[in-house]
């Protein structure tokens, strides 16, 4: 079974609104957690919405580089489903107002 | 103008954006919502708009008869006051072509409302046939006039007292005659003019903002761009205001938001960023999506809903303007080979043909150069907005 991990970032003033990491989750199949030491809001938001399906955006391409179409959609996703672990990163972020990375360093 | 996937397009203004290709397309029209039919009625108390200026020409008159007191201006107008109690103009009056006992002469090619008081505890009649309100023909003239009841006149507030005369104005246009007595119009209906300003301030200059951060390292770079555009954005008066009071805002000033939001990305990124427009025939699941070619963001009217997630779209698809405008700049020969950029704008270059499709996995379309680069403006720009 696949492992996802992703990262939670915050911004605010105290650090100039330079991301500063929040937490860390990691989703197995549909089970999602929070490591410890993850802000108590993201170990809430796991808790509340790492049972539900949840919404999940991303761009299709239609033709290429200057002729493409970036388009963007929506699907819905139930816990289990493959991707449904990005659904919940981006769900998480939204909530708590979090930037979201698949590696620990910000993009 | 461009087109949605239908061929149909809802074009609304595109402030402060400096457009790569055609300047012509700009500037698009105003949606058809902003511009009443030829003809149409405004509402009661409320200035007509006609070509985005308000023009009221008001006149509480009471003593002389329309007609004796004639104040030429500059565009051909001859103000008349009334006698008392004033009577609507007769069947074909002023605009109709009839002879009211003493008609105002409009000598111009201006649509003029006239709206009479009567003296009597009912409302005025409205214009004769013939005489209908008109605000077409570039500008909308409204006349009323007043009466000495607290009726409403053209649906002016009873029992209020009399408004000042408006001072001289760039059109030449004089007011004559008024009455203590008189029942005023209400200037502007105050969210009406609320909007306006608001509007006026969104497409209004934009603050001085930093430029492109110059370090040696892209990645830091845009960390520090970003972090400007946050606070930008949060030190905006004109953005803020719009915020706070988003579910109200009509389609075309979240449209002028998201333009000046977009106005501030390129801005501090230092490239031109694409016109967004609303694509009205865009439903869910499709929320909207970036053209290169055309140079523009077409969003759904759906993304328009929730402020948050039209912010994170807004900056999302800009990063890809951004991208690809500075992709073609090192692929081109655009860009020195020094710049802490140009490796990264050449892989984002080759990502725009080779686009990994979030069918064929999402994990490699959410973590290739462009898709991870906007993603995480986007997240970031909105987390920090709204922190």
């Amino acid at each position: 079974m696949k492992t996802l991990t992703f990262y939670l970032w915050k911004l605010d003033a105290s650090t100039d609104f330079l991301p500063q990491l929040a937490g860390q989750v990691t989703v197995e199949g549909d089970r999602a957690s929070a490591t410890p030491s993850s802000d108590a809001r993201i170990r809430d938001l796991v808790a509340a919405l790492g049972k539900k399906p949840l919404p999940l955006r991303s761009e299709t391409m239609e033709g290429q580089g200057a002729g493409m179409k970036l388009k963007l959609r929506e699907v819905e996703l139930r816990p289990g489903e493959a991707d449904w672990g990005y659904a919940l990163s981006e769900a998480i972020g939204r909530e708590g107002g979090y930037s979201v990375t698949f590696t620990p360093e910000p993009q | 103008m461009s087109t949605g996937p239908l061929g149909l397009t809802w074009v609304t203004q595109t402030p402060n954006v400096r457009p790569r290709g055609d300047a012509s397309s700009a500037t698009p029209p105003e949606p058809p919502t902003q511009t009443p039919p030829a003809g149409s009625t405004p509402p009661a108390d409320q200035s007509s708009v006609a070509g985005g200026k308000g023009l009221l020409l008001e006149w509480a008159g009471s003593a002389p008869a329309p007609g004796s007191a004639g104040t030429p201006s500059g565009l051909g107008i001859e103000w008349a006051s009334a006698s008392k109690p004033s009577a609507p103009p007769p069947a074909g009056g002023p605009l109709g072509g009839g002879s009211p006992a003493s008609k105002p002469s409009t000598g111009s090619a201006l649509g003029i409302e006239w709206r009479s008081g009567a003296s009597t505890s009912t409302p005025a009649a409205p214009p004769p046939a013939g005489g209908s309100p008109s605000t077409n023909q570039g500008l909308g003239l409204e006349w009323r006039s007043g009466s000495t009841s607290s009726a409403p006149a053209g649906g002016k507030p009873a029992g209020s007292t009399s408004s000042p005369p408006p001072s001289g104005n760039s059109l030449g246009l004089t007011w004559a005659g008024g009455s203590s007595s008189v029942a005023p119009a209400v200037p502007l209906d105050p969210e009406a003019q609320r909007l306006a300003q608001l509007k006026t301030q969104l497409t209004g200059p934009l603050p001085k903002l930093p430029g492109p951060a110059q370090g040696t390292s892209w990645k830091q770079n845009d960390l520090i761009n970003r972090s400007n555009l946050i606070k930008g954005i949060r030190a905006d008066a004109a953005l803020q205001s719009a915020f706070a009071d988003w579910g109200k805002l009509p389609a075309d000033t979240k449209l002028a938001a998201g333009n000046r939001i977009a106005a501030m990305e390129g801005a501090i990124y230092g490239f031109a960023p694409a016109a967004i427009q609303i694509d009205a025939f865009l439903k869910k699941p499709s929320y909207g999506y970036y053209h290169p070619t055309e140079d523009k963001v077409h969003v759904s009217p759906d993304t328009l809903t929730n402020l948050r997630e039209f912010v994170n779209t807004v900056t999302h698809e800009q990063a890809h303007a951004y991208q690809w405008e500075k992709g073609v700049d090192a692929k081109k020969g655009r860009m020195d080979p020094a710049d802490p950029l140009y490796d990264t704008a050449i892989s984002w270059y080759g990502n725009f043909f080779d686009y990994a499709q979030p069918t064929n996995g999402y994990e490699a379309y959410r973590t290739q150069p462009i898709e991870a680069h906007a993603f995480a403006t986007g997240d970031s720009v909105s987390a920090g907005v709204f922190a």
